[in-house]
């Protein structure tokens, strides 16, 4: 039987992945070239051009300080966006290796890790969250820390799962037989069967990520003003509901954005790459 | 059940060990002798060793002894205690909604798979799904409540239980009130949980409906409704339940979110002020009580779910 790839008919045909991931590379591109999309400087205050609704020049409008709030927006994502990937990839790497360590020696080892990981999942998601950030101080390398401390779980669960099915295959115990240590079975062997729900979890995670970063920020624990923070801003919006709706609109709508392209982009990978479901 | 438990209190134990800065230096000042330090470290057991300081903690908080709020200078549990009704009622109120809403809109969706309305209430699930529970809070409250006036803004009215015994006592007013209250912080906290629902019980029902007992229950001339909602329902609302359950933890983080936007006085709005002023003992209690809680539903949901699923039989 031939090996079936990723047939580009398949990928266009899932509307959700083409969607999401065009919304998901306009967020990339707007984060990184955000000195290039926008035309304001990002500070620039502009006392006489106070909340102004979106209109010519300003395309969604100024804040209470007159400052472009598309330029907000674009500079916005950089932290957004840095924050989510640095603790996805963190959060992924950590649970990937407990898992595979459980799942594969099993015995304590397993009962112990995952003794752990039922710990970390007793505890609501933000409030797990906000503890850390509360011992830890507000900032947004604290942030990433807890966001890693919230979301590792989920991946040492499923890696766990796929670890305990595949050290039983022939190919791993042929690798053993041939003189493999275990972290290069491990690595080898083992991971790459779990490779395909990593990714499904991590692309769903990053928007999950997202709006938990925002969420602390919303709180005022994230990213801290003066830096353009999509969560703060909403936040600070709220002050002005009355006057200038979209002051807490529009960054909302960025995060919802983002929020939507991740997870179409997570729900057409999950068709794609992770048929057996573990990642669901 | 037991040592996750007691692991739950070694994390919030521990977060507490890893904020900078010696408790005593920060309540006697940065002037302070340090024999005085000492002196306080001695009085508050902070001199103990770790382990010695965690089995007290336990020992204190099994007994319902929180500790004392620094800057409300209450005992930490009669605060939380106090406002976790307030909590539990918003909760419900959310997880009414995601009901209500989730669980039509999904059966509906699976019995006409493929239609526009399939297509059109899994659209709005999408983005049920991804839309920020704080953005969604300032949305709901700026037109209903500050564009069209039609719902009040902010604050709980009397307590739904008490206002349900004044309403049969002739006084409806006050519960009309508590209701109005409730609304837009309960739709604003169900509507991530009706999104999650109504997509699990239309794949979860779709899956059923293809199922050989469910041809043989059409075959023999059962009529097409019950054949939906006594024959397969009963079978696909069994995954959905596991979901819901799971989902009162998103619940109660959400709640944190929900009480902040709506000024809610529930344990969420506590554990936020307690965060932001760095009132530790406070911050500590919120999250055990918060953290305690989610187990106590994880459980019961569990316990639940074996009830109804005859082939699981916990040991």
């Amino acid at each position: 039987m031939k090996a079936r790839g990723l047939p580009l008919r398949r990928v266009v045909r899932s509307y959700s992945l083409v969607v999401g991931g065009l919304m998901v590379l306009a967020l990339f591109v707007v984060a990184a070239f955000a000195p290039y999309v926008t035309w304001a400087p990002l500070d620039q205050m502009d006392m006489g051009a106070r909340l102004l609704p979106p209109g010519p020049g300003h395309p969604l409008g100024t804040d209470n300080f007159g400052r472009d709030m598309w330029t907000r927006i674009a500079y916005g994502a950089r932290p957004s966006v840095l924050i989510a990937v640095v603790s996805v990839a963190a959060s992924a790497a950590l649970g990937s290796a407990v898992g595979l360590v459980a799942g594969y020696f099993g015995g304590w080892v397993d009962l112990v890790l995952m003794r752990i990981v039922d710990i970390f999942l007793g505890f609501p998601v933000i409030i797990l969250a906000l503890a850390l950030v509360a011992a830890l101080g507000p900032g947004p390398v604290h942030v990433s820390i807890a966001l890693v401390a919230v979301f590792w779980t989920q991946y040492a669960r499923v890696v766990r799962a796929s670890a305990l099915a595949e050290k039983e295959r022939e190919f791993v115990e042929a690798a053993r037989a041939a003189g493999a240590g275990p972290v290069r079975i491990l690595v080898r062997h083992v991971f790459p069967a779990a490779l395909g729900p990593v990714v499904v979890l991590a692309t769903l995670g990053l928007g999950t990520a997202i709006v938990s970063e925002s969420t602390l920020s919303f709180l005022g624990f994230g990213v801290q003003p003066p830096a353009p923070s999509w969560g703060w801003t909403l936040a600070y919006g709220m002050r002005y509901l009355r006057e200038d709706p979209y002051l807490s609109a529009v960054p909302g709508a960025a995060i919802m954005w983002t929020v939507l392209g991740f997870n179409l982009l997570g729900d057409g990978l999950r068709d794609l790459l992770d048929p057996r479901g573990l990642s669901r | 059940m037991v040592p996750v438990m007691i692991g739950i209190a070694a994390i919030v134990f521990g977060l507490m060990q890893i904020v900078p800065g010696d408790p005593a230096v920060v309540l006697l000042g940065q002037d302070a002798t340090p024999e005085a330090v000492a002196q306080l470290r001695h009085a508050l057991g902070l001199d103990r060793p770790l382990t010695v300081q965690f089995f007290s903690y336990l020992g204190h908080a099994l007994r319902g002894d929180l500790g004392e709020s620094i800057f409300q200078h209450e005992p930490v549990a009669e605060l939380v205690f106090g406002r976790l009704p307030a909590t539990v009622e918003l909760a419900l109120g959310g997880l009414l909604v995601a009901l209500v809403v989730g669980l039509p809109l999904g059966v509906l969706a699976a019995v006409r798979r493929g239609s526009l309305f399939d297509l059109l209430s899994m659209a709005i699930a999408q983005l049920g799904v991804s839309v920020p529970v704080f953005w969604l809070g300032i949305m709901l409250m700026l037109w209903f409540a500050v564009q069209l006036g039609w719902l009040p803004a902010i604050g709980r009215g009397a307590p739904v239980l008490s206002a349900v015994g004044l309403a049969l006592a002739g006084r409806p007013e006050v519960l009309v009130d508590s209701l109005r209250h409730l609304i837009l912080p309960s739709v604003t906290l169900g509507t991530y949980g009706a999104a999650l629902t109504s997509r699990m019980v239309r794949s979860s029902l779709a899956e059923t409906l293809v199922e050989d007992y469910v041809r043989t229950a059409r075959a023999k001339g059962v009529p097409g409704w019950r054949v939906v909602y006594v024959h397969a329902l009963r079978n696909a609302l069994l995954p959905v339940v596991s979901v819901i359950g799971l989902q009162f933890g998103t619940l109660l983080g959400g709640a944190v979110v929900t009480e902040t936007i709506f000024g809610w006085p529930g344990v969420g709005q506590l554990a936020v002020k307690a965060i932001s002023q760095r009132d530790l003992p406070l911050v500590q209690g919120t999250v055990l009580v918060i953290a305690l809680l989610f187990s106590f539903v994880n459980l019961a949901v569990d316990l639940v779910y074996a009830a109804i699923h005859p082939r699981i039989r916990y040991k």
